[in-house]
């Protein structure tokens, strides 16, 4: 067993994608995985892995999915808000349906499942959260106005809550990935992706596995003195 | 969970965070009327989001229900439900009795 034997790592966005990665990750590292998406899981199957379909901005949903956890697992360590939606338009051009949902899912997804994990982490005094932002914040992409919007807002979220709950042993931190090849991406046009790798240090798309190395590290027991930090990827920021 | 039960669970949690973290309790002691905010209370934000989180987490190991104790709802209310240990218990009960309403009619 690795690294997170015997630990309790609860994933939203596990369906596909990152999330689907993330949750690989921890189950080949030992622990116990719980993930949950909007859509059906079909792929993973794992006898540590458990998996819940629901909608992350659904208050009630994602307590019943959090305490269910902890019921079944008896605590919580690990939070990794990795659910999210992109959406590139020209700001003109977006209709508030789409901005809505990119500030509910992103933001209000990533407080709710925090503000669940947290009360559960404070019994034992221990928890990891790492939340997601972007490099689409320093980086002031346009035509992801909302977006970038939106994990700005859950970069403070990560600063001030790693405040509130420091006392309870719970760290919180932010990674910002630059993009990724994942469904998240696949309609964006590829001179606009070229465009940003240029402006970037490390001059290259990244990869799933460019994300483990830091999320494995903020949610290990060693990182206890680190939080309120958020960590772009790719050499941004 | 009748009344008094839930009056008695909300104490019990409320008496390990009072012990766990040295909350200074006037004379009485944990009774139904001791003030769990404002002035008067004798609870920090830190010893009140335990009591909360402590009585969502018998509530789902005992009765195998999920809820939000401080929701919109509780923000709106003119009286806070959260004034004392009993006025808790009481609002606790009426979100088990929502909470079991809505299985019913789902």
């Amino acid at each position: 067993m690795g690294e997170f034997s015997d630990r309790v790592a609860l994933i939203t966005g596990t369906s596909q994608g990152l999330g689907q990665f993330l949750a690989q990750q921890y189950l080949a590292a030992g622990a116990r995985v719980f993930g949950c998406a909007v859509v059906p899981d079909e792929t993973l199957r794992h006898e540590r892995y458990r998996f819940a379909q629901l909608d992350v901005t659904d208050e009630k949903a994602v307590a019943a999915w959090v305490q269910g956890a902890a019921r079944q697992a008896g605590r919580i360590d690990i939070l990794v808000n990795n659910a999210g939606v992109a959406s590139m338009n020209h700001s003109l051009l977006m209709p508030a349906e789409t901005a809505k949902r990119l500030l509910l899912v992103n933001t209000l997804g990533t407080f709710l499942a925090s503000r669940e994990c947290a009360k559960i982490m404070q019994r034992a005094r221990f928890g990891r959260i790492v939340n997601f932002s972007s490099v689409a914040v320093p980086l002031r992409l346009e035509g992801e106005a909302m977006y970038a919007a939106a994990k700005a807002a859950n970069e403070e979220f990560t600063r001030v809550f790693a405040r509130e709950v420091a006392a309870f042993g719970i760290t919180c931190n932010a990674v910002g990935p630059s993009p990724i090849p994942t469904d998240l991406i696949r309609n964006v046009p590829k001179d606009r992706i070229d465009a940003l790798v240029g402006r970037m240090a490390i001059k290259r798309l990244g990869s799933k596995e460019d994300l483990w190395p830091v999320i494995s590290f903020l949610t290990s027991e060693e990182a206890g003195y680190i939080t309120g930090q958020v960590i772009y990827l790719g050499g941004v920021g | 969970m009748t009344r008094e039960e839930m009056q008695a669970m909300v104490k019990e949690v409320l008496r390990e965070i009072v012990e766990a973290q040295s909350v200074e309790l006037p004379p009485e002691g944990i009774t139904g009327e001791l003030p769990l905010i404002g002035s008067r209370s004798s609870l920090d934000s830190m010893a009140f989001v335990m009591l909360t989180a402590g009585i969502e987490q018998r509530l789902s190991e005992r009765l195998n229900v999920a809820v939000t104790i401080v929701n919109d709802k509780a923000m709106s209310m003119r009286h806070s439900p959260f004034r004392t240990v009993d006025t808790l218990a009481d609002y606790v009960l009426e979100l088990l009795r929502e909470a079991g309403q809505t299985a019913a009619g789902a």
